[in-house]
């Protein structure tokens, strides 16, 4: 994992800095005059196979996912990262990752590349792209290895495909007793991929992002609460065709919204418009580790301005119970959606004409297919066996129960499919690493 | 008796050399002002909750290499924790860009050596391995 900074690696490190001198292995270097480069990296292969056609399992925004065949599109990935430390005071980081987006390509993102520089007092700065702490555990929620689970939850942390933001943050740090309290302020933008139109990638833009994040941790037990807004709309990088398909029918709800006694309609299309709408998400989460028991929970609330984007809370809670090298586990997860996610019929004042009559329920419609819930719950019973000193082999096997009208979380769900209480059964088998 | 007391001294003997065996010393630098540490504050350093001492000064944790004896000893003893663990942790500090893990010396001898010439360091090593060059810490069986 800290394999010293090493030729391999001098592509990525050159992007980094200016003419590093390398880490000279023999000398002590525990007292520096020259930058200190560590290399790290980590990775995941999973297959995961359900017992359906009816849909796909996916674990974010992904395309390619797990039905009756495995696929290792919903879990694999890789990453890449390099540390710097210029002095005691200055430090900076540069994270490449590859997992597969929401355009089914792998090209690996520019994850992180900050720089952090110690202010003094318990104070931090830092400045560049950044892990977007949205979870108690996103900065390293790709990172398998660092989980007891074979994924993070996809009903709490798939409500935000969100990894990274642009901007700053100061991290605070101190001791009371023998309690580690940190605080963190997050301010700046950041954007996500969610799919293509004939114009090129769509992207979903997170402005004026502000954040804070509390966590106290004593002991075994760790308690975190996090909180932030933004403006959220679709990027004005896809010269403005963004959502192509949705700006289509929100076009036909105005027209149509603005004839005399089908003023519902245009309320239903200002809803629903991905246009710097508001959002805010808060999150609770507390974590104890104590002899051979780990047990986490976390708990969080999406809220928007907008019909497209759901509101909607979920929470997991997993107990796992350590036996020498293996830790067997179970896990419960939870979204429910708690928006609109569907529009009653709408009556057409009987004086228009046909075309009208026969239009206003297909937009209906079009609205209801744009919406849809993706409330679902889940159990899961896994184990995480240490196998080796940098690698942990898992497997899980889970239930998730969609209720009626509901997607879950998956996609290309066949017509008709769904529509009652469906139960699907999930198996993943994995293998984690670090270095 | 005579003979009595020669065997119990012989097995204290027996027992001792074992204990002393699978003991581990946590060193600093014989000159070093940092005083006694309590398993807390060892942990905390070297699972990397801490960079600093009890008295504000930066620690730097040496470790010894992975799958050596006095390592397994050592987490196993003082942390309370496995070395998957352990590797899990420092992890979750490398991947969220917090911080680097122990720089890994490869005997008890390097690790006095590199505690004596920086006070800022601190080692763990054999109880049976401790000298005058160092100072103990903190002692775990």
């Amino acid at each position: 994992m800290n394999s010293t900074f090493l030729t391999g690696s001098i592509a990525i490190g050159a992007a980094l800095a200016c003419a590093p001198a390398l880490a000279d292995n023999n000398s002590p270097l525990l007292i520096q005059n020259a930058p200190v480069y560590t290399f790290s990296a980590f990775g995941t292969i999973a297959a995961v196979q359900t017992n359906t056609n009816d849909a796909t399992y996916i674990t974010g925004n992904e395309v390619e996912g797990a039905t009756k065949h495995a696929n290792l599109g919903p879990d694999s990935k890789v990453g890449a990262q390099i540390d710097a430390k210029f002095n005691d005071t200055f430090s900076a980081t540069l994270q490449v990752f590859s997992k597969q987006n929401g355009v089914s390509s792998y090209a690996p993102d520019v994850e992180w590349a900050f720089g952090k520089l110690k202010l003094g007092g318990g104070f931090d700065l830092r400045l560049g792209r950044i892990g977007a702490p949205f979870f108690m555990t996103s900065d390293f929620r790709n990172v398998g290895y660092t989980n007891l689970t074979v994924r993070t939850p996809v009903d709490v942390y798939g409500l935000v495909p969100v990894r990274t933001f642009d901007g700053g943050d100061i991290l605070y740090k101190t001791d009371i007793g023998s309690t580690t309290l940190n605080g963190q302020l997050w301010l700046g933008k950041s954007s996500v991929r969610i799919g293509q139109n004939a114009a090129g990638d769509e992207d979903v833009g997170l402005n004026n992002i502000a954040g804070i994040n509390f966590s106290a941790e004593n002991g075994p037990l760790t308690v975190r609460f996090g909180t932030m807004k933004t403006r959220f709309g679709v990027s004005t990088s896809t010269s403005g065709t963004g959502l192509a398909g949705l700006n289509t029918l929100l076009g036909g709800l105005k027209q149509l919204g603005a004839l005399p006694g089908l003023g519902e309609l245009e309320t239903i299309g200002a809803d629903l418009a991905v246009e710097n709408k508001f959002a805010s998400f808060t999150g609770l989460g507390a974590v104890l580790d104590t002899g051979n028991w780990v047990v986490n929970a976390e708990y969080v609330k999406r809220t928007t301005g907008s019909t497209y984007v759901t509101n909607a809370n979920a929470w997991y809670a997993t107990l796992g119970y350590r036996v020498e090298t293996f830790t067997p586990y179970v896990s419960f997860t939870n979204r429910k959606v708690t928006s609109t996610t569907g529009y009653a019929p709408i009556a057409v004042p009987p004086a228009y004409p046909p075309l009208v009559q026969g239009t206003v329920p297909v937009l209906v419609s079009s609205v209801n297919g744009a919406l849809g819930s993706t409330s679902e719950s889940t159990s899961a019973l896994g184990v995480r066996w240490d196998a080796g000193k940098n690698y942990d082999v898992k497997a899980e096997f889970q239930q998730i129960r969609v209720p009626a009208n509901s997607a879950g979380t998956f996609r290309d769900i066949s017509t008709g499919n769904f529509m009652v209480d469906t139960k699907v059964n999930v198996v993943t088998v994995a293998v984690d690493f670090v270095f | 008796m005579k003979k009595l007391i020669k065997t119990i001294l012989l097995c204290s003997a027996i027992v001792g050399t074992h204990a002393a065996f699978a003991q581990v010393a946590v060193v600093v630098g014989a000159k070093s002002d940092i005083g006694t540490l309590t398993a807390d504050q060892v942990s905390s350093v070297f699972l990397g909750k801490s960079d600093k001492f009890p008295n504000g000064t930066t620690a730097l944790p040496l470790d010894q290499s992975p799958g050596s004896a006095v390592r397994g000893l050592f987490y196993d003893k003082v942390t309370g924790k496995s070395e998957a663990q352990v590797k899990a942790a420092w992890s979750r500090l490398v991947f969220s860009g917090k911080g680097t893990p122990p720089k890994e010396i490869g005997s008890s001898a390097e690790v006095k050596k590199l505690v004596s010439s920086n006070p800022n360091t601190i080692g763990y090593i054999e109880k049976s391995a401790v000298d005058s060059s160092v100072k103990v810490v903190f002692s775990a069986d």
